[in-house]
């Protein structure tokens, strides 16, 4: 008797301060459960799947571009090929950071990006005839940075030449054509992957709700967090900006499309609006759905007594602003500029910050790197 | 002393430490505790974790004073495992006890000091509790032992054996309501105000985890539940509501939260509050069931505790009542910096996280970089570092040595690290400008700890 009692007094108590308490938070008419549901399929279907089949959209068009200037080696063809490779290499940098799913499964980036390239190894190849560019020990020899060496390092007649040369010219046409194809190929199979129409892994991402070690949310903060501590802000201005290196001196080779040095700045920024649209909800057409930002306001997550999604919305615009800022091509002016350089670098830093600390504290993601138990 | 407090005196000694009881329960308590360690241990290594905690990382943080601990290494660390593990299959068939309990308090709690970063109250509970089964008779009944030497065999034993099992339990739960007593805990209802929300969608009653109402009732519940759940379980009236509770409680944690097998340890092991007849009872069918047969014996001798026994646990029980307020000495907030807050029993208490940039530089030589975490650490180990004062200094020191066998002479440590405590929001954490290397880790104050309040 006395424990019906026990629990009829906690059943009322349960039932009791979800009239009286007036800190609720400010949700929608469904539960939140159905909230953090919507915030996935909004992801996936307005953000990520669109952007995926765009850049698949753009690696085919490389590799057709690609291959009639195999078939007829031209200054106009050459010209056609390198527009291609900009827009390509610019819409790989909408869909970079998603490294988990279809991406983590083939290591998606390291196939695709990996800089700076070994110039030498990639010589070597070529001479010898060999495409073979599969195995972990020849990430650095293809991808985006090794086209950027093959097409755009000097002139266009000077590019022109080494492919009409006797001795290796259909070498290095041969060679290009193989690392075009795999970037085309990798680029459809995880749009395929992710595609209803495919293999559905949408499906299972709409799911995974909760905020759980492997719910979706979890996987997607935790990839974007990687993503923008080590291939952005260090990767794309960190590491050319010497901060890695023992003497601190700046490193211009390592900068991404080092050969076209033009696109650094470029790729840098849109990558950072990728991530903001991410968080936003924006998708591809311009649209603004349901993002991480609404989530954080449903929560009333603060910041240092001010809104925590303010604080991220106004780092995103620092980042952009820092980066804009940078001046081009960023591989010759990493001394000149440093200063520039490393605002760009801290604000992304403050970025990393918010988004790895704040985000997960405020929403109880957990992030656990490593299954473990915690008390 | 005076005639009262001699009274008194002689009134506990006769009731609570010599009185004769039934062993049952301290034989129950030995079966169930070995299982579940083995149980336990078998878990930790099928997931794979001796290899993640204990082989794979390069760097270990030593716990102060216990610098000399060595990871072992492969296959040194299974071994070490395997031995551990054995010994609580000796605990549990009562075989060769004595020297089984020993192996397994030592082994055990080595690989707990192998490093900080895996530190939980609930290893340092498993601890303590093997290290009063060296000195408890949980041998002289139904076990091996008492087969190979009838002399040994007691149907009784002293009072004090469960009741000190009673006494490190209530300790356990009475200290971790002490630590929820707190403006945070009680009056924000933080962190639960955050960790419950994001459970709101598990099945059948997740949706009331958005409540902010659900988040205070689970606070001040498990306050309370802390705080009496011992008295409670001692209660012979209340004791089947309250172990009802103790299934409830840690069920309802162990749904949430990833705390492993710990709900289960306390689930089992708060048993020993039940009653002699139900464990006689129990004891009973497990005799019957393996047809067990005492081997006759013509002396049933209790064994005696002398004056040093009592010495020992009054001095064992004055250090686990005073250490876990040993952070009064250190001023600020002691979930920020965390100065005295192991071994507290402060369990699922805050909501704290971070991020550490290191960076190394050199005057004469004019070379400066940052640091790559991952160079050195697991990603776990990072993610304990960042929120640890101790571990952050422990960490710097290792960059140094290192960058020294790497041909730096003079090599200083400057850490940014950014934390947030309970949502707080991201702050400074560590002073910026102090070169870590020249700080050596004390008792002392850390002087070099951002105040929370800025």
């Amino acid at each position: 008797m006395r424990l019906s009692l026990g629990f009829l007094i906690i059943v009322l108590g349960l039932l009791s301060c979800k009239k009286e308490d007036p800190n609720l938070p400010e949700l929608p008419n469904t539960s939140s459960a159905f909230y953090l549901e919507d915030l996935l399929k909004s992801w996936s279907g307005s953000i990520i799947i669109p952007n995926y089949e765009k850049y698949n959209t753009d690696a085919a068009d490389l590799k057709s571009a690609a291959s009639a200037f195999q078939s007829d080696v031209s200054v106009s063809n050459l010209e056609i090929l390198r527009a291609k490779w900009k827009v390509a290499y610019l819409s790989w940098q909408t869909v970079s950071m998603y490294e988990f799913g279809p991406a983590a499964n083939i290591t998606l980036r390291g196939q695709t990006n990996i800089y700076p390239l070994d110039t030498a190894e990639l010589n070597g190849l070529v001479r010898a005839g060999s495409t073979n560019i599969t195995g972990a020990n020849r990430l650095d020899v293809k991808g985006f940075p090794a086209i950027d060496y093959l097409i755009n390092s000097g002139s266009i007649e000077s590019v022109l030449s080494t492919f009409t040369d006797a001795s290796s010219g259909s070498n290095r046409l041969g060679y290009l054509l193989e690392v075009v194809s795999q970037i085309a190929d990798n680029a459809s199979g995880v749009s395929t992957k992710w595609s209803s129409a495919g293999s559905n892994y949408v499906s299972q991402f709409n799911s995974a709700i909760g905020t759980d070690v492997g719910s979706s949310l979890g996987l997607t903060i935790n990839a974007l967090n990687q993503h923008i501590e080590r291939f952005l802000r260090d990767g794309k201005l960190g590491i050319p900006n010497g901060n890695r290196n023992f003497s601190g001196t700046a490193l211009p080779n390592h900068v991404e499309a080092f050969y076209n040095g033009e696109s650094s700045n470029e790729l840098a920024l849109q990558n950072v609006i990728a991530i903001q649209s991410l968080y936003l909800g924006q998708s591809v057409d311009g649209t603004v759905g349901i993002g991480l930002d609404d989530y954080l306001v449903s929560l009333n997550a603060t910041y240092n007594g001010g809104s925590l999604n303010d604080a991220i919305k106004n780092q995103f615009l620092m980042c952009i602003e820092t980066i804009e800022a940078l001046p081009k091509p960023l591989k010759d002016n990493l001394v000149s500029n440093k200063a520039k350089v490393d605002d760009a670098v801290k604000a992304l830093q403050k970025l990393v910050v918010l988004l790895k600390v704040d985000v997960p504290s405020a929403t109880g993601i957990l992030i656990t790197y490593q299954d473990n138990d915690g008390d | 002393m005076t005639e009262t407090s001699k009274l008194l005196f002689s009134r506990i000694k006769n009731n609570l430490i010599t009185k004769e009881v039934d062993i049952s329960p301290l034989v129950i308590f030995r079966l169930v505790f070995s299982l579940l360690m083995l149980s336990s241990l078998v878990r930790f290594w099928a997931k794979g974790w001796i290899y993640d905690v204990y082989i794979l990382p390069t760097f270990h943080f030593k716990y102060f004073g216990f610098e000399w601990i060595e990871a072992l290494g492969d296959p040194g660390i299974y071994v070490l495992f395997l031995l551990v593990m054995l010994s609580s299959v000796f605990m549990f068939f009562g075989f060769f006890y004595r020297i089984a309990a020993a192996v397994f308090f030592l082994g055990f709690t080595y690989i707990e000091l192998i490093d900080k970063t895996t530190y939980l109250n609930h290893y340092y509970f498993v601890s303590l509790i093997a290290f009063l089964m060296v000195f408890l008779p949980a041998n002289q009944y139904f076990s091996i032992d008492c087969k190979l030497n009838p002399k040994l065999q007691s149907r009784t034993i002293q009072a004090w054996s469960v009741n000190l099992l009673k006494l490190q339990l209530g300790i356990v739960y009475f200290f971790a309501g002490i630590a929820k007593l707190n403006y945070e805990w009680l009056v924000n209802a933080m962190p639960l105000k955050i960790w419950l929300p994001a459970h709101a969608s598990k099945p059948v009653i997740g949706f009331l985890f958005k409540y902010t109402g659900v988040s205070y009732l689970f606070s001040w519940f498990g306050a309370l539940y802390d705080l009496a759940i011992p008295f409670l379980l001692l209660s012979k009236k209340f004791r089947p509501m309250a172990y009802l509770l103790v299934i409830i409680f840690h069920v309802l944690t162990y749904w949430l939260f990833p705390i492993g097998m710990f709900p289960f340890i306390m689930i089992s092991c708060t048993l020993i509050f039940f009653s002699e007849e139900f464990h006689k009872n129990l004891l009973r069918r497990l005799e019957v069931m393996v047809q067990w047969k005492n081997k006759d014996s013509s002396v049933f001798s209790t064994p005696r505790i002398g004056s040093f026994g009592i010495l020992s646990i009054v001095l064992l029980v004055c250090f686990q009542v005073v250490f876990p307020f040993r952070h009064l000495v250190y001023t600020g907030p002691l979930f920020w910096h965390e100065q005295g807050y192991r071994f507290g029993w402060r369990v699922m208490l805050i909501e704290k996280a971070g991020t550490a940039f290191f960076y190394a530089s050199e005057l004469e030589t004019n070379k400066h970089f940052e640091i790559r975490n991952s160079d050195y650490l697991t990603a776990n180990q990072e993610k304990m570092m960042a929120t640890q004062p101790d571990m952050i200094l422990e960490f710097a020191h290792h960059i140094a040595d290192d960058l020294k066998t790497k041909g730096w002479e003079n090599p200083e440590i400057r850490s940014e690290v950014y934390v947030t405590l309970n949502g707080s929001g991201t702050r400074p954490f560590i002073d910026s400008k102090i070169n870590l290397v020249s700080i050596q880790d004390s008792w002392k104050e850390k002087q070099w700890i951002l105040p929370f309040e800025n």
